[in-house]
């Protein structure tokens, strides 16, 4: 199962501990400043997470099943509240999934899928045409025609 | 129309050969049938009863000669020779092979014509008014807004996977042609007490299992923070709406269970947000996109030609064509043309390759050559000079497009049922047929006057049942096909959803049973009232009385 970090794999490095979001709340303000990564998904109150964003270094996104899609809008509204660290997406994620995903702001991926082969990189350069602003330009594709 | 830039045209290539990469890594075994369910349907590509059904975007309804002519060329080539127009104002292709589809898409997009996102759990095809920019009491056109919409939602990165699909229309006259108050979210252009343009945005409308008309989240947004405000609109909605029940998961059942209230201080709060930022839409760009959308050279003497009335008075037959199937223009001398796809004994929005193709020529030759496609399944030469009236009807006529029936009981909305839909509890088309049979006298057809009949196979609702003036939906009785009948919807500005008339009838009973509410109607009209109108003054009881008291 490999990790994708900037669309390079990532093999056998340190690691984040992910704790669920959850349970980090649960936890003593001594034992909270420990936590350095969190695991939220679209069940967890994302109002008490932006606050808190800041003082991780990563927030693994869970995406339950295949149709669940709330992860997008969660790396989305995490960067626009300003946040740098990693935003990882764990769970239901896919080689059809990476360019979206990158688009909303995730930078890494967990990918579940055993069946890796590295042409699956190729999911990032196949669509070279953005409308949108998103996270990886923020610029709709109107305001990129103005400059360019 | 908007034609495609250097960017634009990239897109629809590589899309192409993305999903011809899906397509050939699916074949392969190397994704899985789920998976490739979501990719194919985000795609426009449904596995139905017969065969697979492709389904090609006609963006806000608007295409050109050139295009159509394509689409009867891929009928032909990789179908059985037709289309169905369906009430996204999109036409679907019913029998084309799963590994042929990549071929299809390359030939669409060679005239910029694509299937993305005409199905699956994302922003479908944005509709509009089918006779926008040419409407004498139209405010403001609304294509250009569409298209503005058209480029933000095609294959926006966050909203690809979302609680259900999304669809949303745009009016910019007071008179609603667009349904827009079923609509997730429906946009209406208005100007400000100071002269500004924007949009009364609803939000929360819509037909399938629960019924409902959209609630108003905003009298006026600023026309320049549209994208802003949808993006907005969609990402509460992604984050908060429903995922455990897909019967559930329209925005519709969240903005109910919230209570508008809520659900507007959410997106307003995360509205405040993104306004005047990247999102808004520059003057210029606004300007742009509606110089695509600027008027046809229209001949400035046209209204001077008398051969019109000269044609008028001695044709009965072109005289009622003229009275039900063409519209007023903005413009004097010209009228809209409404092509019916409503033959006698055929299927409701179907058309042949060669169909196409005589409406492809006929737009070249008197329509500035483009199309439109209406939500009530018929196509709209939206530009034509009277004097070119006769001859545009004699070819209509010609090829069985002329039926002079728009706006009458067998301008019938109807999806393709049981035949073709796998969704389907019961068949429609028979039933069409059956109406057809059974009100074929035309006088009377046209006594009757405005009657809008809506028919569905499920409860899906495709064929728009809730607001029919009269609308029918197909259940499942033991293995057995029955008929509920509503009456009193609308989808117009002042829209509303029908009654049940009573029990559901069986498939023999559903002419028989219409026969006797219109009789009923005919005979408690006040002078001049329409249908609709003598149901809201009486109420569904005198119908069911007649409908049901015999038997009971």
């Amino acid at each position: 199962m490999p990790l994708l970090i900037d669309r390079q794999i990532s093999l056998g490095k340190e690691d984040f501990r992910f704790i669920p979001f959850g349970e980090y709340l649960e936890l003593g303000e001594d034992d909270q400043v420990k936590v350095n990564a969190v695991q939220v998904s679209g069940d967890d109150p994302l109002e008490q997470l932006l606050p808190l964003a800041e003082q991780f270094a990563a927030i693994a996104v869970e995406f339950p099943v295949l149709r669940d899609g709330r992860g997008f809008s969660i790396a989305r509204e995490l960067r626009i509240a300003g946040f740098t660290g990693q935003i990882r997406a764990v769970g239901e994620t896919s080689r059809d999934k990476l360019a979206l995903l990158e688009r909303c702001g995730f930078n890494a991926v967990y990918l579940k899928d055993e069946s890796f082969k590295p042409e699956h990189l190729n999911a990032y350069t196949e669509m070279s045409v953005r409308y949108q602003g998103a996270v990886d330009d923020p610029r709709p594709i109107y305001r990129q025609r103005m400059l360019s | 129309m908007y034609i495609y830039n250097d960017i634009d045209q990239r897109l629809v290539d590589e899309r192409v050969e993305q999903y011809r990469d899906q397509t050939r890594r699916f074949l392969a075994g190397e994704i899985s049938e789920d998976e490739f369910l979501a990719l194919r349907l985000m795609n426009g590509l449904y596995v139905q009863r017969q065969a697979p059904m492709l389904r090609v975007a006609i963006p806000y309804g608007l295409m050109s000669a050139e295009q159509l002519r394509v689409l009867a060329e891929v009928s032909r080539d990789y179908d059985k020779g037709y289309g169905h127009f369906t009430t996204r104002t999109n036409i679907q292709f019913n029998w084309p092979k799963l590994e042929e589809v990549p071929d299809i898409l390359a030939r669409l997009a060679q005239v910029q014509l694509h299937a993305i996102q005409t199905s699956g759990n994302c922003i479908r095809n944005t509709t509009t008014d089918h006779f926008a920019g040419i409407h004498p009491s139209e405010t403001e056109d609304p294509r250009p807004w569409c298209e503005l919409i058209r480029q933000w939602s095609t294959l926006h990165p966050e909203f690809a996977y979302l609680p259900r699909k999304f669809k949303i229309a745009v009016t910019g006259s007071k008179e609603d042609r667009a349904a827009s108050q079923v609509h997730d979210v429906g946009l209406h252009l208005v100007r400000n007490a100071e002269g500004e343009l924007g949009f009364e945005v609803l939000v929360g409308g819509g037909l399938g299992r629960t019924p409902i008309i959209g609630k108003k989240i905003r009298d006026f947004l600023p026309a320049q923070e549209l994208i802003s405000y949808l993006e907005a609109i969609l990402r509460i909605y992604n984050l908060k709406g429903r995922r455990d029940n897909k019967y559930k998961a329209r925005i519709k059942i969240l903005v109910e269970a919230m209570g508008i209230e809520a659900f507007t201080e959410l997106v307003e709060a995360h509205w405040e947000t993104l306004k005047g930022g990247e999102l808004r839409i520059p003057q210029e760009e606004i300007d742009r996109v509606s110089a695509f959308f600027a008027d046809h050279p229209y001949r400035d003497d046209a209204a001077a030609d008398l051969s019109l009335d000269e044609k008028l008075d001695s044709d009965e037959e072109f005289r009622t064509w003229y009275a039900r199937n063409t519209h007023p223009h903005k413009k004097p001398g010209y009228r809209a043309v409404t092509v019916s796809l409503k033959p006698h004994l055929g299927a409701p929005g179907d058309i042949t390759a060669l169909q196409m193709e005589v409406v492809a020529e006929l737009a070249e030759r008197f329509s500035f050559a483009q199309i439109r496609s209406t939500h009530e399944q018929n196509l709209v030469l939206a530009d034509v000079a009277q004097a070119d009236l006769f001859a545009v009807w004699q070819v209509l006529a010609e090829h069985n497009l002329a039926r002079p029936n728009i706006g009458l009981l067998t301008d019938m909305i109807v999806c393709p049922g049981f035949d073709f839909c796998s969704l389907a509890n019961a068949h429609t088309l028979n039933i069409a047929d059956q109406i057809n049979q059974t009100f074929e006298d035309l006088d009377y057809l046209h006594d009757l006057g405005e009657i809008r009949l809506n028919m569905s196979g499920c409860i899906n609702a495709c064929g728009h049942h809730h607001v029919g003036h009269i609308g029918i939906l197909g259940v499942d009785k033991k293995g057995e096909d029955w008929y509920q009948i509503t009456l009193g919807g609308s989808s117009r500005e002042d829209a509303s959803l029908g009654k049940v008339l009573g029990r559901a009838v069986a498939a023999d009973d559903v002419a028989q049973t219409l026969k006797q509410i219109l009789e009923t109607y005919v005979e408690i009209r006040l002078p001049g009232e329409r249908f609709i109108d003598t149901v809201r003054r009486v109420g569904v009881a005198p119908f069911k009385e007649a409908v049901y008291a015999v038997a009971d």
